[in-house]
């Protein structure tokens, strides 16, 4: 972590709001390269040490009446993570305050959360520091942490904030955006009845995406079943969804290109009987609604992300090189020498994967896999 | 692609020729270890017995994971093989054999067989299917085939 000043004021993202001249903003070492390269050395007053202030650093201490400032800089999946603990907070400190930092990507994410008071983006004004009581962030947590080859992210998490959270609440808990959910109604639903099912079309790296061979085999098997397949992603995944033949069929809803934010993607995915995906976000954001999920896992094993979900199935590569815990930073060694596609997600079975995400489906009991959920979050 | 002559069914016998649940761990791992360098000599020595290295690889794996504490071995045996599976690699690139095809030959087509492995779970094949707090009256994977 660091702190920046800068000279003049600067715009690091077309959607954010302008770095003030003289302020000072708290930024991970990881963003620091970026902002150097958008706005240049000229613009960029001094770069300083983050000093942890101790009394502050926050561990399980009573949050009545306090505000508490958490922030964190990685993707969609880990601030699911934290998210039990945010509940944890209103649920046992009465008149406490959360203000929420993350990357602005994923900031839509956690718009309409029900348990946080303020949510504002990274880099993090120091203001917010200055006036908090405590604070708390997760710099290393899962990238540079040996326990986190062992351990479940939700008690990793949990452990940081100093809280013994019960094995039934190490769950997501994400907002809900109306507008998103009347949007995905109209896109999704008809008055077939058939089953849908979810397809996450691809994780932040190829190291953890399920290779098109397999997206191709189980879109094939689901189309045979008579399911209607939804594909989840970004409109950025329209690249891996031209390389699937049946990416048009008629019971395939291309959700991804309707998808403008996370906001929209947390809506659909709660109108689905099931997903299927990778070790990314959709597999979290699915288990919020406690969907039956069936992940494909090859680098992690699925254990360390899923072994708290309801109605869920890992399906772990099992090679002498893995689980790896490659974090997609560089590309893995055994890799395909053309696609760069690992060895271990090549080597999953798709007809196992349908026929699991086919019997958790039949067997989960409704409401839990109606299309009548409650809306989480603020209107 | 031509693979060389098979492995002889002679040393198919070797290897996995024991009765695992009679192991403590570390014999489990020492026989692991063993097995690994025997696929790799077999590959140095016969080139084209990758297929059938890896396939031993697998069924010596399903011998190993019938339990969870079996599995952990496997795993923890697994990490530590990496330098040996880097040595498997390398002798194939020496034999000029890494290509497209490597993955559908080798990786792709070794045994399916469900095996289980407690009430959550089973092997098939390379994948272990782990269940988490499933529906209470889902049948066990064990039976999934006859559904």
């Amino acid at each position: 972590m660091r702190i920046i000043k800068f000279k003049e004021k600067v715009m690091l993202e077309s959607k954010l709001k302008p770095c003030l001249p003289g302020k000072e903003y708290i930024i991970s070492d990881g963003y620091l390269s970026q902002i150097t390269e958008v706005v240049g050395q000229n613009a960029i007053e001094g770069i300083y040490p983050f000093f942890e202030v101790a009394e502050k650093k926050y561990n399980g201490q009573d949050l009545t009446d306090k505000k508490i400032l958490i922030w964190r800089t990685g993707g969609m999946g880990d601030l699911c993570f934290i998210t039990p603990n945010l509940k944890y907070i209103k649920d046992n400190f009465k008149n406490s305050k959360i203000i929420f930092g993350c990357g602005h990507r994923f900031s839509y994410g956690m718009m309409n959360h029900p348990h946080i008071d303020e949510l504002i983006q990274l880099p993090i004004d120091k203001k917010y520091l200055d006036e908090a009581d405590y604070y708390l962030m997760f710099e290393g947590i899962i990238e540079n942490n040996k326990e986190a080859q062992t351990k479940n992210a939700y008690d990793l998490f949990s452990e940081r904030f100093g809280f013994n959270l019960k094995e039934e609440d190490k769950l997501p808990i994400l907002g809900m955006s109306n507008e998103s959910l009347e949007q995905a109604k109209k896109l999704m639903l008809n008055s077939d009845n058939k089953k849908i099912v979810g397809l996450g079309l691809k994780a932040s790296h190829i190291i953890r995406s399920i290779v098109p061979k397999t997206l191709h085999e189980i879109m094939q098997l689901l189309i045979q079943s008579d399911i209607r397949i939804a594909l989840i992603g970004s409109k950025d995944d329209a690249e891996v969804a031209n390389m699937l033949p049946f990416a048009n069929h008629p019971l395939v809803i291309p959700c991804y290109k309707h998808s403008e934010d996370y906001r929209d993607a947390i809506a659909q995915i709660s109108l689905l009987d099931g997903l299927i995906g990778p070790d990314s976000s959709p597999i979290h954001i699915a288990a919020s609604f406690k969907k039956p999920i069936v992940g494909l896992f090859g680098a992690f094993p699925s254990e360390l992300r899923m072994r708290y979900y309801q109605n869920a199935t890992g399906m772990d590569a099992r090679l002498p090189c893995s689980p790896c815990f490659l974090h997609g930073i560089g590309t893995c060694e055994y890799s395909h020498p053309h696609t760069k596609e690992p060895m271990c997600m090549h080597i999953q079975q798709s007809e196992l994967v349908v026929r699991e995400i086919m019997m958790l489906m039949h067997y989960t009991k409704p409401p839990l896999a109606s299309k009548n959920l409650s809306v989480l979050g603020s209107p | 692609m031509a693979f060389a002559e098979k492995p002889k069914k002679k040393e198919n016998k070797e290897i996995g020729n024991f009765d695992n649940r009679k192991m403590s761990s570390d014999e489990r791992i020492a026989q692991l270890e063993n097995f690994m360098e025997h696929a790799i000599s077999m590959i140095n020595n016969q080139g084209g017995a990758l297929q059938a290295a890896m396939s031993k690889i697998s069924q010596l794996s399903f011998k190993l994971g019938k339990t969870e504490e079996e599995l952990h071995i496997v795993r923890v045996s697994n990490r530590v093989q990496r330098d040996k599976l880097d040595t498997i690699m390398k002798s194939l690139t020496e034999l000029g054999i890494i290509d497209d095809q490597i993955f559908d030959i080798v990786f792709s087509k070794i045994e399916t067989k469900f095996l289980p492995i407690n009430s959550e779970g089973a092997i098939n094949g390379n994948v272990l299917m782990r269940r988490y707090n499933p529906p209470s009256d889902i049948p066990h994977p064990e039976k999934m085939m006859q559904i």
